[in-house]
């Protein structure tokens, strides 16, 4: 799999942000990739806010299923 | 009737689909025990009507919490196409199984291809190892010194050396001189 560039959406206006997924082409999160689920993770393990992280609605609804797949199996935790 | 015709109806509309499995067995299995476990399991699997497309064991792994009193277990995906009257039966025999301690049981899309992801750790170690060598440089400093200060004790053990030298060189002779009258 291609590398996944993570855009600082932080630094951009909010009309300039770009979904992570969209600008790699990533039709389909995967449960068993824990690197890139990680970078939407919080300080005490919970989904980011798609307001802070700039993923779209299309790719938030997949990453917020991921992440519970990968919960369940104790592939990420649930809290600190 | 209508019930039972229901139901009839459900069983003809069997349909083959694929699915992902992904088991979590328990850490006091040895590896040989393992594989005894999943060849039944592939046998259990079969027998049903489904066809194993592909294994992948991923091995001990540590988990990201406590699952009753494991703190790790032995991870292993599957893809599988199975019957989908097959499903129930599936999860209730993988619920009873003691040695699982988690399942995840998941339907695929058709054109999916599994991939393996590994995490990329290494780049963050090589910015330590440049300071190293700046420390080295302290260190062979004091190496020099210590090396300064202990070489002039070697001179004047080397003195005291000659001293002693020539001393006995000065017994000798009184000894080995006529003067001596004993």
């Amino acid at each position: 799999m291609a590398k996944v560039i993570f855009s600082t959406n932080q630094k951009h206006p909010l009309g300039k942000r770009r979904c992570t997924f969209c600008t790699n082409q990533i039709s389909d999160i995967d449960y068993k990739d824990v690197g890139t689920l990680k970078k939407f993770i919080d300080g005490f393990r919970k989904i980011k806010n798609r307001y802070y992280s700039g993923v779209c609605l299309k790719h938030q609804k997949q990453l917020s299923n991921a992440i519970k797949r990968a919960r369940h199996v104790a592939l990420l935790p649930f809290t600190n | 009737m209508a019930k039972k015709a229901k139901e009839a109806a459900r069983v003809v509309a069997a349909i083959d689909k694929k699915y992902e499995l992904m088991l979590v067995l328990q850490p006091d299995l040895l590896e040989s025990g393992v594989e005894k476990k999943l060849k039944e399991f592939e046998k259990f699997l079969t027998e049903n009507g489904g066809t194993v497309d592909m294994k992948d064991n991923w091995g001990k792994q540590k988990l990201a919490y406590k699952i009753g009193r494991a703190n790790s277990g032995t991870y292993v995906v599957y893809n599988v196409t199975l019957p989908t009257t097959f499903n129930k039966e599936l999860d209730e025999h993988l619920r009873i199984d003691k040695d699982v301690i988690r399942f995840l049981h998941v339907s695929l899309k058709d054109e999916y291809a599994y991939e393996k992801f590994e995490e990329e750790i290494p780049e963050v170690k090589e910015e330590p190892k440049k300071e190293v060598p700046v420390r080295r440089k302290t260190e062979t400093t004091t190496h020099k010194a210590a090396t300064k200060e202990k070489a002039p004790e070697e001179v004047k053990d080397k003195g005291k050396k000659a001293d002693s030298d020539v001393l006995d060189d000065k017994l000798d002779k009184l000894l080995g001189g006529d003067d001596l009258n004993i």
